[in-house]
């Protein structure tokens, strides 16, 4: 054989060539997996580059960030919470209803029953929480598909808030103290916004750094594989259901505590963009799993989107369409580039 | 023994005290289990002894399958009992057949498909680091986790993957397989039981298995191998116990029987003689 070894080499190791990249760390992976982790961040720089470009005087301002963040600190909470489910293979339908659930018990045991405010809240986020519980009861013992149970919660849910509160908004009586719960600001930075950061690193520590994230995950993979591993799958199941219910319980305090009141109608309509910012999250950092910082991102970039959006003077119909837009085209180019990195 | 938190360990063990030298390892009596009107497991005898490969086989709905799940806790018999060792068990779940020392590859491999190799080979045994950070914040030790598993797969020459980042969905049949199996070899200090390793992969990456059993056998763990595939069966087997209508018929050392014989014993084609059956 005269053949040159180089000319033969490509042919014979039967390998594509892929372009791939260097990781910090040492490790490389293929530049389109790469492409896709980062495409949802980049988006979002853009968007902060582009709006600060067209409206310097009003966009990039520290008051403006503080606006945005504070707007979406309730759903980016909201949205960590709906990720526990999501991971273990399981639909909740019922955290936005809970939510609202929490907004009305912590402003109406306040406002109505006197109760001290501390009282509330623990009140508040131990019924949301059951209410979690009693999904997951349903679905590991019961064996009811979530989607089902969750919707049923839902709906039972907005009818005990309606019966509680006879339809009416509690505004007097709100104690003081709640409000500086959802107003307050910690080094100039907004409480809520705080409140989402320290949630978002308990829930990506866990699910990123302990066994029980791992069996998370591992449940959504593979339920029968996880069960034959050892892996508690009734009760990690059960555990998320309820770990979903107090984190909307949690997000439900806080927001009362921005709004001052406690308005039966604010819950249910933070549903589709809790799961658009799940979904859309689980495009980004890990992309085909569901992950915290993709959660996050997803939060903020819809956020600055729409509100960049509002202050170059687009239409009130754009936010909508923007933000739709966004999650279908973020999942179709994810699955895309995951496609040729695989 | 198995010692929790302890990674795998490639080399060798010895679990055998010299007294035991000669008790098998692994003893189960009249195990029965029902499902409805139907008898999956009619009274089955099982016996394991130490440095052998027992081959299992039987036609389809011979309760191979039931049997396999009886000894690695994944069913609970009706009646019957198991020893290991000598001491009666009773498994409620997988995980008191591990606890045993007893770890089972799964014919519908039990692998969770969008995690890494290290997390796939540590699931449901995690290492977590030393001190307040692993039983305070249970934090993982991932790094001890990846060099071990480095070393184990080198170890069973399964090195050949090329990162061990990468997801198990993106593995082949094969590979997937090979992590199974090297899961068990990893952890499993008494008994490695294995349900139809090769059935869904091809010439080149069956051989790999079927090397890797004998690996695990060399390593002083005895192998059940539960196979449709004669040609596996009779070339790694020590003994072969063949099971039908959900009782075991006979169960001979490979050597003395040839291949159409078990298959006319497995199908009911010949009956056992007296010389079919011993323990």
């Amino acid at each position: 054989m005269t053949a040159p070894a180089d000319q033969l080499a490509p042919a014979a190791s039967g390998v594509r060539e892929v372009r791939s990249v260097r990781l910090p760390g040492g490790r490389r992976e293929p530049l389109a997996l790469f492409m896709a982790r980062v495409a949802l961040p980049l988006l979002l720089l853009v968007l902060l580059v582009v709006f600060s470009l067209l409206r310097p005087a009003t966009f990039f301002t520290l008051d403006n960030l503080g606006t945005v963040l504070t707007l979406q600190a309730v759903l980016g909470v909201l949205a960590l919470g709906l990720l526990l489910p999501l991971i273990v293979g399981e639909l909740d339908l019922s955290v936005a209803a809970n939510l609202g659930l929490g907004v009305i018990l912590v402003t109406g045991l306040t406002s109505q029953q006197r109760l001290p405010l501390v009282v509330a809240i623990v009140v508040a986020a131990v019924v949301c929480t059951l209410v979690g519980v009693v999904n997951g009861l349903l679905v590991t013992k019961v064996g009811i598909n979530s989607f089902i149970v969750t919707i049923g919660m839902s709906t039972v849910i907005g009818g005990l808030v309606s019966a509680y509160t006879q339809g009416n908004v509690f505004y007097d009586g709100i104690p003081p103290a709640l409000v500086t719960i959802g107003q307050g600001r910690l080094l100039g930075v907004p409480l809520p916004v705080v409140y989402a950061v320290v949630l978002a690193i308990v829930v990506w520590y866990v699910l990123s750094h302990t066994p029980v994230g791992r069996y998370l995950y591992a449940i959504g993979g593979s339920r029968e594989a996880a069960r034959l591993s050892g892996v508690p799958v009734r009760g990690l199941t059960l555990a998320a259901f309820a770990g979903a219910g107090l984190l909307a319980g949690v997000a439900g305090i806080v927001q009362a505590g921005i709004l001052g009141s406690g308005n039966p109608t604010v819950g249910p309509p933070l549903l589709l963009p809790a799961y658009a910012a799940a979904f859309l999250g689980a495009t980004a950092i890990q992309p085909g799993v569901f992950n915290v910082w993709g959660t996050i991102i997803a939060v903020v970039t819809i956020q600055v989107g729409t509100t960049g959006l509002a202050l170059v003077g687009a239409p009130f119909w754009i936010e909508p369409v923007f933000t739709g837009l966004a999650l279908i085209l973020a999942v179709a180019t994810a699955r895309y580039l995951r496609g040729e990195a695989l | 023994m198995i010692s929790p938190g302890r990674g795998p360990v490639p080399a060798a063990k010895t679990v055998t005290a010299p007294d035991q030298g000669s008790l098998p390892v692994l003893v189960a009596r009249g195990l029965t289990k029902r499902y409805g009107h139907v008898t999956a497991l009619d009274g089955t005898d099982l016996t394991l002894r130490r440095d052998e490969v027992l081959a299992v086989i039987g036609d389809n709905g011979a309760g191979k399958s039931t049997l396999i799940k009886c000894l690695s806790g994944a069913v609970v018999p009706d009646e019957g009992t198991i020893e290991v060792d000598g001491r009666r068990v009773a498994f409620r779940g997988p995980l008191d057949a591990r606890a045993a020392g007893i770890e089972t590859v799964y014919q519908h491999l039990a692998i969770a498909p969008a995690r890494d190799i290290a997390a796939n080979l540590y699931l449901g045994r995690e290492l977590r680091r030393k001190g307040f950070a692993g039983w305070g914040l249970r934090l993982l030790d991932r790094k001890a986790m990846r060099a071990n598993t480095r070393e184990l797969l080198d170890s069973l020459g399964l090195l050949t993957i090329q990162s061990l980042d990468q997801a198990a969905e993106t593995l082949s049949g094969g590979q997937r397989q090979g992590i199974a199996v090297a899961r068990a070899a990893a952890f499993g200090s008494r008994v490695v039981i294995m349900d139809e390793p090769t059935a869904a992969l091809g010439v080149k990456e069956s051989r790999k298995v079927l090397d890797l059993i004998l690996e695990i056998k060399n390593r002083g763990i005895p192998v059940i191998l539960i196979s449709h595939d004669m040609p596996h069966v009779f070339e790694v087997a020590d003994r072969i116990h063949i099971q039908r209508l959900g009782r075991r018929i006979a169960c001979v050392p490979t050597a003395d029987i040839t291949m159409p014989e078990a298959v006319a014993l497995m199908t009911g084609a010949s009956q056992p003689g007296p010389g079919h059956t011993q323990d």
